[in-house]
C-alpha cells in the first residue's frame, strides 16, 4: 500500500473518529485551576520553609536568647541551610516553569532534562549537605537547649529531629529514583528525536 | 464572549479531530486515554494562549503541544508502551456509517495497528505525515532539520510497509 493511500484512508478515518467531547467552559476552568494549584504548590512549599525560617530566627532570638558562642554558630548553621535551600526550591521553581509545552518536542525534551539534571544535584549532593549541615547545627545547640529545657523535653526534641531528619531521607531517596527513571526515559527521547 | 475564549473555540473547531486522531494512534487505539491526552492538549492550550506569537500557524503550534503532551504522557503511564488492542477493538474505534466499508474499515484497523508498532516519535512524525503536514513544519514541530525528517520519514515508511504487510498477512 503506497504513503497517498494511507494518507487518503487516515483522512477518511478522521471524519469518523469519535471526538474528544471536550465541554469548552469545563476544559477553560480545569486550565484555569490547574494553573492555580501548580503555582500555589510551588508557592506554598516555599512559603513553609520560609515561614519556619522566620519562626525560628524571632524565636532564637526573642524567646531563647542564648548565649552561648556555639549556639550561636549552630543557629547560623541551620539559618544558613535552610536559607540555601529556600533558593534552591525558588531556582528548580523557575527552571519547571521553563519548560514550554509549545516549544519544539526536542527542545521541550532539553528543558525537562536539564530540569532533572538539576533536581538530581538538588536531591542528591546539595540535599545530603543541607540536611547534614542542619542536623549539626542544632547538635551545636544542644548544650545550651539543655540547660534551659527539662530533660524529657530536650530529649523528646532531638528524638522527633532524628526520627524527622530519617523520614525526609526516606522520602527524599524515593523522590530520586523517580526522577531518575523519568531522567533517563528523557535521555533516550531525546536520542531518539535526534537520531537519523 | 472575551477574544482569548473566541479564539479558543475557533481552534478547538478546525483541530480537535486532529488532535484526537493522533492521540488515538499514538496509544494504539485506547480511546479513553486518547481522551484524557487530548483534553490535557487543551489545557495546555488555552494555558498558553496568551504566549501564541503567531510566528507559526495555529496547526503547527497545537502539533507541537500534542506531540509533547503524548509523549509526557508517556512518562506519566509507563504501561503505554505494552498498551495493545485487538482488531475487534480497533475497528469500534471508528463511528461506524453506511458509507465505511468493511474493506476500508480492516484497512483502518492494519493502519492504526501499525502506527501503534512504531516507536513513539516515529509514532507521531508518521501520523503528521499522513495528516499532510509539510516536511518543514515537521521539522519545526520536532525540532530537528527538514534533511532530518526526509530520513526519518523514509525509514519509517519502509517499516510501516512491513508492518502493514504483516498486518494483512495475519
Amino acid at each position: 500500500m503506497q504513503i497517498d493511500n494511507l494518507k487518503e484512508l487516515w483522512n477518511k478515518a478522521k471524519t469518523e473518529v469519535p471526538s474528544a467531547d471536550v465541554d469548552i467552559p469545563a476544559i477553560v476552568s480545569k486550565a484555569k485551576s490547574k494553573r492555580r494549584s501548580s503555582i500555589v504548590a510551588h508557592a506554598l512549599n516555599i512559603a513553609i520553609l520560609a515561614v519556619t525560617l522566620v519562626v525560628i530566627t524571632l524565636y532564637y532570638f526573642l524567646v531563647m536568647r542564648y548565649r552561648f558562642l556555639l549556639s550561636h554558630v549552630g543557629f547560623g548553621i541551620m539559618f544558613v541551610s535552610l536559607a540555601l535551600r529556600i533558593v534552591l526550591e525558588a531556582i528548580s521553581m523557575i527552571r519547571a516553569y521553563s519548560i514550554d509545552i509549545t516549544d519544539s518536542a526536542l527542545r521541550n525534551t532539553e528543558q525537562a532534562v536539564l530540569f532533572f539534571k538539576q533536581r538530581k544535584r538538588i536531591h542528591g549532593l546539595y540535599t545530603i549537605a543541607i540536611v547534614a549541615s542542619y542536623m549539626i547545627g542544632f547538635a551545636l545547640m544542644g548544650p545550651e537547649i539543655y540547660n534551659n529545657l527539662p530533660f524529657y523535653l530536650f530529649v523528646g526534641i532531638y528524638l522527633f529531629f532524628v526520627v524527622g531528619a530519617f523520614i525526609l531521607i526516606v522520602k527524599i531517596r524515593g523522590g530520586i529514583r523517580k526522577e531518575m527513571r523519568d531522567l533517563q526515559d528523557l535521555l533516550a527521547l531525546r536520542d531518539e528525536i535526534r537520531r537519523e | 464572549m472575551s477574544a482569548k475564549l473566541s479564539l479558543f473555540n475557533q481552534i478547538y473547531a478546525a483541530h480537535n479531530q486532529m488532535v484526537m486522531q493522533l492521540c488515538l494512534g499514538f496509544v494504539n487505539g485506547d480511546r479513553s486515554r486518547a481522551k484524557d491526552i487530548s483534553q490535557e492538549v487543551f489545557i495546555s492550550t488555552w494555558n498558553s494562549l496568551d504566549r501564541f506569537k503567531g510566528e507559526s500557524s495555529h496547526k503547527t503550534w497545537l502539533y507541537r503541544i500534542t506531540v509533547n503532551t503524548c509523549l509526557k504522557s508517556l512518562r506519566d503511564n509507563k504501561q503505554s508502551k505494552n498498551v495493545s488492542i485487538d482488531v475487534e477493538q480497533r475497528t469500534d474505534l471508528l463511528h461506524h456509517d453506511d458509507s465505511t466499508s468493511h474493506v476500508q474499515e480492516s484497512a483502518l484497523s492494519a493502519l492504526y495497528a501499525s502506527i501503534g508498532q512504531l516507536p513513539e516519535v516515529d509514532r507521531l512524525i508518521i501520523m503528521m505525515v499522513l495528516d499532510d503536514a509539510e516536511y518543514s513544519q515537521i521539522a519545526d514541530v520536532m525540532g530537528i532539520s527538514e534533511v532530518n525528517v526526509r530520513v526519518k520519514v523514509h525509514r519509517i515508511k519502509q517499516t510501516l510497509k512491513k508492518l502493514m504487510q504483516n498486518e494483512y498477512a495475519d
